[in-house]
């Protein structure tokens, strides 16, 4: 009975050493959160662009007068794990933009912008490793009659997402993927399609660190087509950006996320360039 | 359990080969029956005398008794080679119910080339018989370039159809020159008898690789033993595999005893009076950055029986984890389980006989699975099961593991055992089973080797005990029993080829599971499963729990 022996050991031993990818990827994907489970992921990033696309699209035009636009944002990111099915997320930016030209006079604005609130919801899972969830999300501005820092508007959004985990040559792999529809309730409110997705894939046997590749972009439609140098400010856009990200985990409670982003194609809109750093922090309550 | 036992559970299973059937329940049937004494009649497969194989030689006798009554006898065969001279003999108990057929396969352990004469006695209380033949073992040196290869992709990735199987047979010839071959096949049900065979005459040249569609005809739900052939003069081989055909619909016709419920309520109820007395004792070397405890207890009837904990190390005082209740296979003792899972505890148990739980029960191999068999409330399984359940008293007993987060999982006799405290012990919140045994008992002689072997033995042993007494108090002890009281999630999986745990008697316990569930089938693998199953097991397991 060698090989019941063998296979009664293998057996206990293989399913112990199964850990999911999933509770590694960085937050916002289709994967479940764990019940109890909060995760907390304040990040800084940086944002400048000195060309833009105007409404013809390509090629982008640099702004006259060597202008610059930057923006330096600061987002605390939190998700909770309420039960199996159903988590709580919130995100609350606080921005602090500016343009610069050698023939204007700097005007920097800076402030909480629109907060998000939302539930996401774990629909279903093919053989456990596709995973889909749908999230709705209300739009809040904290700000009033600054359109540096937003519409000012009401807005909701519904989004689909999937993502899953695997194995590629021997590491382990993992995508994101989401579409969400957003519906700003203000007059010439815009519509907006947003979409994202992330292939990360862990370049060591220890889960501590992986690399992955995001693309993604915003369509947004409205009858307003002025433009600004000011993103947040554009209601008639469009654009596209791909990023590269690296993740870097020190113990299962926290983790770095880097992210370096260029905006490759537009409409309507500046074409920057991004940096960001996300800190990372689990916290089990179960 | 002697050398020859222990190889016929492991390596044989019951073979019936198409040329053996043919000869035998065909034209010798007909006319040996119209003899009025009755006999057991013989034949073998391969019947042509000379037969030449290339190192072991392999045999399937194949039995039709015409007595009214079931015989029990032995089946034996005496190998001689030149001059007469014994070189190898060995014996086997065999059970022979009227008109049945059934066959018995046997592998000749390796022995050096040169030619070879092989008695097969059938023994019954007063009638014996014997059948004989010749063949021969390759030299080394002919072996070298004289195969015939084949390779037999079914057209089903798991093994399962609805109506008709059918398989592609590839064919490769490493003779020197171009071969005529028959490429056959032989269905039997699983417990041997013959269903369709059919073969074809083919030549197979000496480059490349000849291809050939079999569309077996439908069936009726259930699975069935298929064995495809090449033969050519100095050569044969044999691919074995199985088949099943609509396994949903496929039910055991035997019942669970009325009072099945109320005789484990009994058992717990006896159990729920002895006193526990757990003694954790923490073990100072640990891995995987985790800690690990010795667990005492006692179980039914006062037995102490043992088991490790491991758990990860955690600086959070209000961290639980969820535990994997692992349970042994047959006869397997169980250390403490390791591995960087940070969310699960391990508690590995060993049952009253097995591994570090024999202070009282320490009996050989052979004569566990058969230990107080001839009386149910005493039966060696009736207080292993007792012990799964003590051993979820002792995880609800720990603060520091979740209650509601309880796998049980095991092979073999784990996978019963996991099945069996699954239906008795709702306590647990996911099952996992991979080839359970004792599934379906009634169904297993004819079907199985073994325990039917050591229950045989076992009721020569024991004066007025019968196979029927036996199997009345089996059905105590049956899988399919215990799975209509599952009300957890429940994975099994099962090997299309096992010849312990029959696709047959798994599949009828599965098909009684109530509780969400889900199986997975290795077509091509005997008792064992593979690594998807423990990857799928553990995702779902990971969701089951919400481990995400």
């Amino acid at each position: 009975m060698r090989l019941l022996k063998t296979y009664t050991k293998t057996l206990l031993i293989t399913l112990t050493i199964f850990i999911g990818l999933q509770s590694r990827s960085y937050a916002d994907g289709g994967f479940p959160v764990r019940p109890g489970r909060l995760l907390l992921a304040p990040s800084v990033s940086y944002f400048f662009a000195n060309s833009a696309w105007d409404t013809t699209g390509t090629p982008a035009k640099r702004y006259p007068n060597n202008g610059k636009y930057s923006s330096v944002g600061v987002t605390f990111y939190g998700e909770y794990g309420i039960s199996r099915k159903f988590a709580a997320v919130l995100s609350l930016p606080y921005v602090y933009n500016s343009f610069t030209a050698s023939n204007i006079t700097s005007n920097p604005s800076s402030g909480l912008t629109d907060m998000e609130t939302g539930i996401r919801y774990y629909l279903a899972n093919i053989d456990f490793i596709y995973y889909f969830s749908l999230q709705g999300t209300a739009v809040t501005p904290l700000y009033h009659n600054d359109r540096s820092l937003g519409y000012g508007e009401e807005g909701g959004e519904l989004k689909l997402a999937v993502s899953g985990s695997g194995n590629l040559f021997d590491r382990s792999i993992y995508f994101n993927a989401s579409d969400g529809f957003r519906q700003y309730f203000g007059s010439n409110g815009p519509w907006q399609n947003r979409y994202t997705g992330t292939f990360g894939i862990t370049i060591d046997k220890e889960y501590q660190n992986q690399v992955s590749v995001t693309g993604s972009g915003i369509l947004s439609r409205s009858t307003d087509k002025t433009f600004s140098p000011v993103l947040e400010a554009n209601k008639d856009y469009s654009f596209f950006e791909l990023s590269l990200n690296y993740g870097h985990t020190f113990t299962d409670e926290i983790s770095v996320f880097a992210t370096a982003g260029k905006f490759l194609t537009g409409y309507n809109t500046s074409a920057g360039t991004l940096f960001s750093l996300a800190f990372i922090y689990r916290l089990d309550y179960k | 359990m002697t050398s020859f036992s222990k190889k016929f559970t492991v390596i044989v299973c019951l073979v019936i080969t198409v040329s053996g059937l043919q000869h035998a329940f065909g034209q010798k049937q007909t006319a040996d029956t119209t003899k009025k004494r009755p006999q057991v009649i013989m034949s073998l497969s391969p019947a042509e005398p000379d037969t030449t194989f290339s190192t072991n030689a392999y045999y399937s006798v194949n039995l039709l008794s015409t007595f009214a009554t079931d015989q029990s006898g032995t089946l034996s065969y005496l190998l001689t080679g030149k001059g007469g001279k014994k070189i190898k003999a060995e014996s086997m108990h065999v059970k022979l119910a009227p008109t049945c057929p059934i066959s018995y396969a046997f592998s000749i352990p390796t022995i050096p080339a040169g030619a070879y004469k092989i008695n097969f006695t059938v023994t019954v209380p007063g009638y014996q018989d014997t059948i004989s033949s010749t063949f021969k073992i390759k030299s080394d040196e002919s072996r070298k370039d004289s195969v015939i290869n084949m390779t037999l992709t079914p057209h089903s990735d798991d093994g399962i159809f609805s109506t008709n199987a059918s398989y592609t047979l590839s064919v490769s010839n490493t003779f020197p020159s171009a071969q005529k071959a028959t490429l056959s096949y032989l269905v039997t049900t699983e417990a041997g008898k013959k269903v369709k065979a059919d073969s074809i005459h083919v030549k197979i040249g000496t480059s490349g690789i000849a291809s050939y569609d079999f569309n077996i005809p439908p069936a009726k739900p259930g699975f069935y033993k298929i064995n495809f052939m090449v033969a050519v003069p100095d050569y044969t081989d044999t691919i074995r595999r199985a088949f099943g055909i609509k396994p949903a619909l496929v039910r055991s016709q035997h019942a669970k005893p009325a009072d099945f419920d109320a005789f484990w309520q009994q058992s717990k109820a006896e159990l729920a009076k002895v006193k526990p007395e757990y003694k954790v004792t923490e073990i100072a070397n640990c891995k995987d950055n985790r800690r690990v405890f010795e667990v005492e207890m006692r179980s039914l009837d006062g037995l102490l029986i043992r088991g490790f904990l491991t758990e990860p190390k955690n600086h959070s005082k209000t961290k639980k984890f969820a535990v994997l209740l692992g349970l042994p296979g047959y006869q397997v003792a169980l250390g403490p389980m390791y591995g960087s899972d940070p969310d699960i505890a391990i508690f590995t148990l060993n049952i009253r006989g097995n591994g570090y739980s024999r202070d009282v029960i320490s009996v050989r191999r052979e004569s566990y699975i058969v230990l107080n068999l001839e009386d149910k409330n005493r039966y060696v399984l009736r207080g292993a099961i007792m012990d799964c359940v003590r051993a979820v008293d002792f995880i609800y007993s720990r603060p520091e593991l979740r209650h509601d987060n309880i796998i049980a999982a095991g092979g073999s006799l784990g996978g019963f055992l996991a099945i069996a405290t699954s239906g008795v012990d709702n306590r647990i919140n996911f099952c996992s089973a991979a080839n359970p045994i004792m599934c379906d008992v009634r169904n297993l002689p004819h079907e199985v080797d073994w325990p039917l072997i050591d229950i045989n033995l076992y009721i020569k042993t024991r004066p007025g005990l019968t196979m029927d007494k036996v199997m009345d108090n089996l059905d105590y002890f049956d899988g399919k029993n215990f799975a209509s009281g599952i009300k957890c999630p429940t994975l099994v999986g099962l090997g299309m080829v096992d010849n312990i745990a029959p696709p047959d008697h798994v599949y009828n316990m599965y098909n009684e599971i109530r509780a969400d569930k889900h199986i997975i089938i290795f077509r091509d693998l005997a008792h064992e499963i593979g690594r998807w199953y423990n990857v799928y097991e553990g995702r779902w397991m990971r969701d089951t729990f919400a481990l995400f």
